[in-house]
């Protein structure tokens, strides 16, 4: 069958650019010139406008975060053991974990409620929990470990900096490069470039998208003070193994 | 800034023939017109030779040059509209190419293009600024992921991610126009 974007890209590629070199030489020593980046004067009057705005960004992202946390305090059940306050959004000081994608379309509708679901819920809604996961030996790859390394036991006694704070442990593979990193508490993502596949949660898949050198997951996982998201970091996996992984998991 | 013309050309020789053919050809895929192609690809080289010595990164400079002319010289054509006016907004170091979403309604198309490339060309078009950023710098231009990253001003992971699902609405679209 043929692929149409690949001819339209050969198609493209045949198509000899001129020899612009002579209008180059032409327009550089006539001295036209067209203003790029900055140097037009005028730009120096935009400034205070530009700062403005910028101010107001700021207060208007300020209140929305105050008036998003006045509604998760009203909505979290503190009775409820075991969970950990709802994480609205991803930590600033995070810079080496955070995956790509989340720079797209975040998603900012994680849900605070405690209440276990028994229904179909979104994974971006469960609220996040960091627990000890474990894999039933069923679903694990060839040579990894069936139990995840705790964050403390993972990490040097003093850690780089920029490992995210909402690490829960690691998953280790057959060789030190291939390892499942397990955070609680990213952001739900919404995009369609993840796809859905089966999940340890009935009722709710999980997701997952292809990440660098890896793959990356979204799913709920049963846990007995109730369901919660967690996102993996899958490297050293094909799509098939990470898919088999995720529905092996379980928390405690 | 250096403003020595002969000096400044030479040093820009190398870059010219190192980079304009995929240049030309990226802002040919990305404007669909050789006319638009022609002059931003002319212009920016120019205004590198211009600049001397204060370009100290030649290549990243044409890249971002040339986009920011072709994206005003689609705007000039189409006529006044929001966004993508200034060539001179956005950040310094990185191709802006949401800044210029509006230039891209303009519906006209090279008639000469191969229709293959007049194809992708409209498919292109309907895709998100990044997405379309993302395939013709990586599958027109050629340039690796983190190049690509480098000259969007974002991470190689996403760069890899938008030219694949990219890739992937392109095929879908061409596949149904071709039903």
């Amino acid at each position: 069958m043929p692929d149409r974007y690949e001819d339209g890209i050969r198609a493209l590629h045949d198509i000899e650019p001129p020899d612009q070199w002579d209008d180059i030489r032409r327009r550089a020593t006539r001295g036209l010139i067209v203003p790029l980046d900055g140097d037009r004067p005028e730009r120096r009057f935009r400034w205070p406008t530009l700062l403005a705005a910028a101010a107001v960004l700021v207060l208007v992202v300020g209140a929305a975060a105050l008036l998003l946390r006045d509604g998760d305090d009203v909505t979290t059940n503190p009775s409820d053991p075991g969970l950990t306050p709802p994480i609205g959004g991803p930590d600033e000081s995070s810079t080496t974990t955070q995956p790509e994608a989340t720079t797209e379309q975040p998603s900012t509708t994680q849900s605070t409620t405690t209440q276990p679901s028994t229904s179909v819920v979104p994974i971006g809604q469960l609220p996040a929990c960091p627990v000890d996961l474990r894999l039933t030996t069923s679903t694990a790859p060839a040579g990894w470990d069936v139990t995840m390394t705790p964050r403390d036991a993972a990490l040097p006694a003093d850690p780089p900096a920029g490992v995210d704070d909402r690490l829960a442990g690691v998953f280790e593979g057959p060789t030190t490069a291939d390892n499942v990193f397990v955070f609680a508490g990213l952001p739900g993502l919404q995009d369609d470039v993840f796809e859905p596949t089966p999940g340890p949660l009935p009722g709710s898949d999980a997701l997952i998208a292809p990440w660098e050198g890896g793959w990356y997951l979204e799913l709920g996982i049963p846990h007995p003070a109730g369901e919660c998201s967690i996102t993996l970091q899958a490297i050293g996996m094909t799509n098939d193994e990470a898919r088999q992984f995720v529905q092996g998991l379980e928390g405690s | 800034m250096a403003t020595d013309p002969g000096l400044a050309l030479e040093r820009l020789r190398d870059a010219y023939v190192r980079t304009h053919g995929r240049l030309w050809r990226s802002v040919l895929a990305w404007s669909g017109s050789r006319d638009v192609a022609d002059e931003a690809c002319a212009e920016a080289f120019a205004q590198a030779a211009r600049r001397g010595a204060a370009v100290r990164d030649v290549d990243a400079w044409v890249w971002r040059a040339a986009f920011r002319i072709a994206a005003g010289e689609l705007k000039r054509r189409r006529g006044p509209s929001p966004g993508a006016d200034d060539p001179d907004n956005g950040p310094a170091d990185a191709v802006d190419f949401d800044r210029v979403a509006g230039t891209l309604a303009d519906p006209s198309i090279d008639p000469d293009l191969p229709a293959a490339t007049m194809d992708l060309v409209r498919a292109l078009r309907t895709l998100s600024e990044q997405q379309r950023a993302c395939v013709v710098l990586r599958d027109v231009a050629g340039m690796t992921a983190p190049e690509t990253a480098k000259a969007l001003g974002t991470t190689t992971g996403t760069v890899r991610v938008q030219a694949m699902r990219g890739r992937r609405r392109l095929r879908e679209l061409l596949e149904d126009d071709d039903a």
